[in-house]
């Protein structure tokens, strides 16, 4: 999203999804692989959310998504603290 | 070319140790299993009629009654989408294989025998994974845009936004938008599952299920959940200081194993990960034209002049989803 003011660090990964793709006008699906740098909240069977996808709202979703709770960290853990930064900020 | 095949170093002489270690998959368990309602049949434009009804008890009057309370009756109409899969490969390339050897003599001959039976079968089962994990996670390209500008939660946004556009909407992007609108689920925020919170996060699901769903008597309501969660069930439960034990397993890794919670069933279908489902299996339909569309190849001769060949599956789909307003998603 181009209004976007977050963006990807360098810290997010890049996920592998193989599976039948819509390919071509036609309803066809075709096994394939697509590398995506991206987060996946709901596990790589809810796909992943790339830096098209990032809205203001989703990112700050994301930022403030936690793990589930841990002996060390009984309240969880942000799971995304380091996967996202404003666009603004400088190297 | 299609066939990705890495020999090793094979020679005809050679032996081969006789099974093909193929990839596990599970069946269409959503299908086998009767998990959600199959609607058959549909070969194109159907309505869905969903009803309801409200009744008014008032006091006597032997004078003129008021009319009081409803009936509604609401048509969905719904058109599965014809999809398929396609894929070409070349027999020949299978010559230099172990698959030659079941080839009969004679330079015409490239027959597939044991490449059929196996490698073919495996690609079979692995569409009809991948159909029923579409049927669960799947989105249109426009149902995206419009979830994503919508009213819906931010999680559900993220949901929907993560997942590659498809050619038709999956059965939770169905509850989640419907008639072009928020879809009239009943929403528990979500978080972060594992075998330490599962039991919380459970207990949020059932807490708001409504009560008359929990007392049907004709059917019974089921929590789907994804597969990770009967690990974090597993978990749970041989954790000794959890000594009491809401999740009731039964057979546990045997044919007929069950799992309940709070007296409901759970049952494990591909969904995407932290999300879980409390509906009764009717309100969830998996609309086709036959289903044992998705489980037929056809495999034959690209053209008659030529050898190589393809195969092809051709069905149709839809996930359709009744009477929202009783239906809790959790996400």
């Amino acid at each position: 999203m181009a209004d976007c003011k977050y963006k990807f660090t360098d810290k997010v990964n890049t996920v592998e999804l193989t599976g039948f793709f819509p390919e071509g006008k036609e309803q066809l699906l075709k096994l394939s692989t697509k590398q995506l740098k991206g987060v996946s909240p709901f596990g790589v069977q809810g796909g992943v959310i790339t830096e098209e996808d990032l809205t203001d709202e989703l990112a700050e979703w994301l930022m403030a998504r936690k793990s589930a709770p841990t002996e060390a960290y009984p309240e969880g853990e942000f799971l995304y603290k380091n996967a996202i930064e404003l666009k603004a900020k400088s190297k | 070319m299609a066939i990705t095949l890495t020999a090793g170093t094979f020679t005809a002489s050679g032996k081969t140790y006789e099974p093909i270690l193929t990839e596990l998959l599970f069946s269409n368990k959503t299908l086998n299993e009767d998990l959600v309602t199959l609607a058959d049949d549909i070969k194109s434009t159907t309505e869905i009629t969903e009803v309801s009804a409200t009744v008014t008890m008032q006091a006597y009057t032997s004078g003129a009654p008021t009319s009081q309370g409803g009936q509604t009756s609401v048509g969905t109409v719904i058109t599965p989408v014809k999809l398929m899969y396609y894929n070409e490969f070349d027999p020949e390339t299978l010559r230099f294989s172990r698959y030659g050897r079941d080839m009969k003599k004679g330079a015409w001959n490239l027959n597939l025998g044991e490449f059929e039976t196996v490698v073919l079968d495996l690609y079979n089962r692995k569409i009809s994974q991948d159909v029923e994990a579409k049927f669960w996670n799947n989105a249109l390209a426009a149902t995206k845009v419009s979830v994503a500008a919508g009213a819906n939660t931010t999680a559900e946004k993220a949901y929907v936004a993560g997942i590659t556009a498809g050619l038709f909407d999956g059965l939770i992007t169905r509850i989640i938008w419907n008639g072009g609108a928020v879809g009239g689920r009943i929403n528990v925020v979500g978080t972060t599952i594992s075998a330490t919170n599962i039991l919380t996060e459970y207990g949020k699901l059932y807490a708001a299920i409504p009560a008359v769903v929990l007392q049907n008597t004709e059917e019974k309501v089921r929590i789907y959940a994804p597969y990770s969660h009967l690990q974090f069930i597993n978990q749970y439960n041989v954790n000794p200081a959890n000594f009491t034990k809401p999740f009731v397993v039964t057979k546990l890794g045997e044919p007929g194993q069950t799992v309940f919670f709070q007296g409901i069933e759970v049952v494990f279908v591909p969904m995407a990960e932290n999300q879980m489902l409390a509906a009764l299996p009717s309100h969830l339909m998996w609309a086709t034209d036959l289903a044992s569309d998705i489980s037929m190849m056809k495999i034959d001769f690209i053209a008659n002049n030529r050898q190589d060949m393809f195969v092809k599956h051709i069905f149709t789909i839809f996930a359709h989803v009744m009477l929202q307003s009783t239906n809790v998603l959790y996400l």
